[in-house]
């Protein structure tokens, strides 16, 4: 059997494309997901719950050796930190599984831009029909909104808004930050009711949405789950197939055409590792180079975010009844004379982890929306089963640094001023640490630790800010680190995270780019009979959590393909 | 709530057809909206879970969400009788969403010729031609596309594929394909006879209600729409016959409320009820009632249908019961004839269940579920006292008509043959006629008592067959056996009066027709003949009950008198 199409990844690009090419039933259409399925009727509940926290921590949805660095950190530098985990999906679904379910398009700018970085055809005014055929808007309908497509999203409107993202969304109008309805609408700053892949309080995967019963019912769509694309193979400068692995056991498939969508850190990885990629880092590698394109692993970006959380009073925590954490999110500026406005980005958490500490803690958490330090992805061996080395760089460009700060101070003064200083006290500088992460899975090991904390936490306010100094911050207080900027920097540099939105390693953009890897239909330059559909080929992150545009990115090359 | 305030349009009844009108017609900003639920209101994101369950039964036994009060005569009574029958309940949703909140979600059509036939009885505009739109403006049938179904309406509506069937099902599937009956895929889409994924108003494995698909958050959000909830509505008021608003029970007190139109959207049992309680009815009876005649309209209460309805429940051996992380359990319907000589095609359905109650027992049940579709047999409500507090008189009439009676015996027979064949025979063992008894009603109420109870009967059923068989005949069926009734068709009969139930489908008491139709209470809008500013938008409206569970036929007849009223200028 040789495929028309094989997609390597059943993600967020992947079950998109599995759905739209296998409608026009001559496409035989092989979609390969390394992780496990999620059929209809045995999705678990984990992956249901509007409160992704279950699902994000289960390990078995995840790649589990990734390990990135997040700092720029000279590699011969003694004190490197060693690398962190990153989550990135390994299952059906990919990252719309396992996400918390933000569904934003991101500023029109932003496409505008890609548009005249030299992926044509990608203004906004030529996405946009992509963002609308893709939903299935709950809240919202024309001109701006979809009301027919796969992906339902909905939004927790302010009479369901637990206290303390109430007290948030006043401190933010106070601070000039209007409420606005609609996120996906009304592009300049504001709050706004987060709007969310989900219905009927559930999850709403692309897995679920894409690949539906009478979608995976077609005779010409096969889907092989657990089974891990392993290599390219080649006739010359054409692709004609995949190598994979399934169950220890080695199998290939052939098809005209292999389309990647393994991801941000993975498509990029699989094309170095079939020789496509810069010819040096190939080379020193022993791999031979089928194509040089130096601009894979290239240009990756993401969000870099750090956050502060507060103690809850009992009457500002989430209603036990409400599953969904995440209410309302803050656009504003920065004011930076070299960045556009509406460039940063507020997340309110109104619980900051499924168990009884968490539950006691809001959390504000500050992201640069608009980033401009890139870092990359670069093999480190030609084995598949090696994950590649990871570098974001993150703050490596001044812009992102200097308004990361900037953001830090104003959240600190949103939450210990005003309408947030009457639900949430003893505010500290947080972190999403490695212990954090331990902490957060659900094991009941975590709940009777956390349960035991949580309670001291609602004792004598002496006994809480000494707890918190002593398991949480490990000493460091807001108030130190506002005194002092180069305290603030250092912590800031230690503490900032992703939000994984791993982006741009395979970047559209013409082929006299040297830095361009795909052209605007997603085809490899210099390659036949491939292409990369993901997040990958974003020429710049835009302001938004990337899935939904990831999505759209999807829904738009698909159609490139099928008029191809 | 304004008390002050003249709305435009009160709608009384927040149930499937009253939270489509709620939303259509608040969507002209103009228009000031109330809508009156008796029931408790059901916002986002405080639905509680068992209304949200795909498992229909928890909420459906939840007397929370339904008129307690409410008992029935089933069969017909002889009047001159001494001793009328026992009354039975007949569950009605009182919650926000109304039937669509605690029913079993079932969304299917009817069949083209319905609605072709209620065209030809008087109700101008409703062939299927005219409807077939609204079934497709309500749905988001996340299935099937294309020119029969509708993408973006607010209704979800989805089905479980033969992949999710239990073994049950799957053996009742062949079952049916042996008997001649194919397995079809879109319910909606193809009107033969045939065995169908059932759709259902649901998605991810959660019940949509109306409430959930047609009062949003943005919906709600609007401030011409007013949502009163808890506030049972006594009586229209009128200045002549002109409506003028009505008076409500609401926190321990009886309101008034002022408005230029009432639309009742009570169901086919109170919406009547609120008639004839206001002046609007049958003259004789409202005098005798003590009611002054506001217009005199002889049909209102009248040509009361139903789905007459009888079932054969099995043991099922471990392979056949449903898959514990399945919540739902009627899987497929068929459609089938009958071929009765009087009755059109596809006069017959059959809902298989793959679990016949929440409890250990029920999980160790199958049930075929029968009912003529296309029913004969007419009833009536009427009211027990002009007090509007007091429940309605109503008799369903069951079996009054000959050919359903003929057809159920039919039926019976057939459901036997389907279990003797080798797949079903397989998976399914010892089958005995079934109902909803009062008594399996009181032992389904979700409590520790009924769980220990059925845990401990069905741990027994799990015994030797003898034993199993002896445990059916003296605590399920009180001795009655299929083999005895097959052997004895006046036994048949008189099982079937017995045990005949209907299927909450209560419709046609308020019916649409044309001005010479003297039994006909509206007109093809739904205003209600003879009054000014007064319509009645809900199953009430039927000509005749369709071919069809009449939750998906009481969006649509919203959805389509919305457009009409909306067309009026208001």
């Amino acid at each position: 059997m040789i495929y028309d199409h094989i997609i390597v990844g059943g993600g967020s690009a992947g079950c998109v494309l599995a759905n739209r090419l296998s409608a026009s039933s001559a496409n035989k259409v092989l979609l390969v997901e390394a992780g496990p399925d999620t059929p209809p009727g045995a999705v678990p509940d984990d992956i249901l719950d509007s409160n992704p926290a279950r699902a994000f921590f289960n390990p078995a949805y995840v790649w589990p050796d990734l390990r990135v660095y997040l700092q720029p950190v000279p590699h011969n530098d003694p004190d490197r930190p060693p690398p962190r985990r990153y989550e990135q999906a390994r299952i059906m679904g990919g990252g719309s599984t396992i996400n918390g379910q933000l569904a934003i398009r991101g500023a029109p700018a932003d496409y505008d831009a890609w548009h005249e970085m030299g992926a044509t055809g990608w203004n906004w005014d030529a996405v946009l029909p992509y963002f609308k055929k893709a939903e299935r808007d709950m809240d919202f309908g024309e001109p701006l909104h979809g009301k027919a497509g796969p992906i339902p999203i909905r939004r927790i409107f302010p009479d369901d808004w637990s206290a303390f993202s109430a007290a948030a969304a006043e401190a933010y109008a106070r601070a000039g930050y209007e409420y606005r309805p609609d996120m996906n609408g009304a592009f300049e700053t504001g709050h706004f009711p987060v709007p969310f892949s989900n219905a009927y309080d559930r999850r709403v995967s692309t897995a679920i949405g894409y690949l539906d019963p009478v979608t995976r019912s077609r005779d010409n769509l096969i889907i092989v789950a657990e089974t891990q694309a392993t290599g390219l193979i080649f006739d010359g400068r054409r692709v004609t197939g995949i190598e994979a692995i399934s169950d220890g056991q080695p199998l290939t498939f052939q098809g005209h055409q292999v389309i990647l969508s393994c991801g941000a850190v993975h498509s990029p990885t699989v094309l170095m590792r079939a020789g496509i990629g810069p010819s040096e880092d190939l080379r020193a590698l022993d791999i031979d180079v089928v194509a040089a394109l130096s601009g894979v692993g290239r240009n990756l970006q993401d969000h870099p975010a750090v956050s502060i959380s507060a103690y809850l009073e009992p009457e500002a925590r989430l209603n036990r009844a409400m599953r969904r954490h995440l209410h309302v999110n803050a656009r504003y500026s920065s004011g930076h004379t070299r960045c556009p406005p509406a460039d940063m980005g507020i997340s309110t958490v109104a619980q900051s982890a499924w168990h009884p500490l968490g539950w006691r803690l809001g959390t504000l958490q500050v992201f640069v929306n608009r980033s401009y330090s890139q870092g990359r992805v670069k093999l480190t061996s030609d084995d598949w089963r090696r994950e590649p080395d990871v570098e974001f760089d993150y703050l490596s460009d001044r812009r992102d640094l200097d308004r990361i700060m900037a953001g830090y101070r104003m959240v600190a003064g949103l939450m210990t001023d005003g309408p947030l200083a009457a639900v949430a006290r003893d505010a500290f500088p947080s972190s999403y640490s490695e212990r954090v992460r331990e902490v957060g899975q659900v094991t009941l090991r975590n709940r009777l630790l956390t349960g035991l904390l949580g309670r001291m936490l609602d004792g004598p306010a002496a006994l809480r800010r000494a707890l918190i100094g002593a398991f949480i911050t490990g000493g460091e207080t807001l108030a130190g680190l506002l005194a002092d900027e180069d305290a603030l920097e250092a912590f800031i540099r230690r503490n900032v995270v992703g939000v994984w939105h791993v982006s741009c390693t395979c970047k559209m953009g013409s082929a006299d780019d040297a830095m361009a890897v795909t052209d605007a239909a997603g085809r490899v330059h210099g390659v036949g009979g491939l292409r990369v559909v993901d997040a990958s080929v974003m020429p710049a992150v835009p302001r938004a959590n990337t899935n939904l545009p990831t999505i759209m990115i999807a829904e738009k090359m698909a159609d490139a393909i099928l008029a191809d | 709530m304004d008390w002050q305030q003249t709305y435009d349009v009160i709608i009384v009844g927040g149930g499937s057809a009253g939270c489509v009108l709620a939303n259509r017609l608040s969507a002209r900003s103009a228009t000031k909206v109330l809508l009156i639920e008796a029931g408790p209101d059901t916002p986002p994101g405080r639905v509680p879970e068992d209304i949200l369950d795909s498992y229909p039964v928890q909420a459906f036994f939840k007397p929370a969400y339904r008129w307690t009060d409410l008992f029935v005569y089933l069969q017909p009574l002889s009047h001159n009788a001494p001793e009328r029958p026992p009354k039975r309940q007949y569950e009605q949703g009182r919650v926000m969403g109304g039937g669509s909140a605690i029913n079993g979600q079932v969304a299917n059509r009817g069949h083209p010729g319905d609605y072709d036939e209620w065209q030809e009885m008087g109700a101008a505009g409703w062939g299927w031609e005219s409807v077939l739109p609204y079934f497709r403006k309500l749905e988001h049938d996340l299935d099937f596309d294309g020119p029969t179904h509708g993408r973006g309406g607010p209704l979800s509506i989805r089905r479980l594929f033969p992949d999710q069937w239990s073994g049950f099902i799957k053996a009742v599937g062949e079952a049916y394909a042996l008997a001649g009956y194919p397995y079809r895929p879109d319910m909606n889409g193809e009107h033969f006879e045939g065995h169908f994924p059932i759709p259902i108003t649901n998605a991810y494995d959660r019940r949509v209600t109306t409430a959930i698909a047609y009062l949003t958050p943005t919906v709600r959000q609007r401030d011409n729409l007013t949502i009163l909830s808890d506030a049972q509505v006594e009586r229209v008021r009128f200045d002549g016959a002109q409506v003028t608003g009505l008076s409500v029970f609401h926190g321990g007190a009886s309101m008034e409320v002022r408005g230029r139109e009432v639309i009742l959207s009570a169901g086919a049992l109170q919406s009547p009820a609120l008639l004839m309680r206001s002046g609007v009815g049958p003259p004789d009876h409202l005098r005798a009632m003590g009611i002054e005649v506001v217009t005199a309209a002889p049909g209102v209460g009248q040509n009361l249908h139903e789905h007459p309805t009888i079932a054969v429940s099995a043991y099922l051996p471990g392979s056949a019961r449903l898959d514990p992380r399945t919540r739902r359990h009627i899987q497929i319907q068929l459609r089938f004839s009958s071929g009765h000589g009087d009755c059109p095609p596809g006069d017959m359905a059959i809902s298989t269940i793959a679990k016949s109650a929440w409890h250990p027992l029920g999980r160790r049940l199958g049930s075929l579920q029968l009912w003529a579709n296309k029913s004969y047999s007419r009833g009536q409500v009427g009211l027990a006292s002009a007090d509007w507090r007091a429940m309605p008189e109503v008799e369903f009439n069951f079996l009054a008509d000959r050919r359903d009676m003929d057809r159920l015996k039919f039926g019976l027979r057939f459901l036997a043959g389907l279990f003797e064949t080798p797949p079903l025979k397989a998976q399914a063992r010892d089958p005995f006629p079934s109902s909803w008894s009062p008594r399996a009603k009181a032992v389904s109420t979700v409590n520790l008592r009924n769980w220990v109870l059925t845990g401990i009967l069905a741990g027994m059923m799990d015994g030797p067959g003898a034993l199993r068989r002896l445990l059916v005949r003296g605590l399920i069926t009180d001795g009655k056996t299929l083999s005895d009734l097959l052997a004895d068709d006046d036994a048949m009969e008189a099982h079937i009066r017995d045990v005949v139930t209907g299927n909450w489908h209560a419709s046609g008491t308020c019916k649409m027709g044309a001005p010479g139709d003297a039994m006909a209470v509206t007109d093809p809008a739904g205003r209600v003949r003879g009054c000014a500013g007064l319509r009645v938008v809900d199953a009430s409206v039927m000509p005749f009950v369709p071919r069809a569970n009449t939750n998906l036929p009481t969006i649509m007849i919203a959805e389509k008198m919305a457009d009409a009223i909306l067309a009026d200028g208001r």
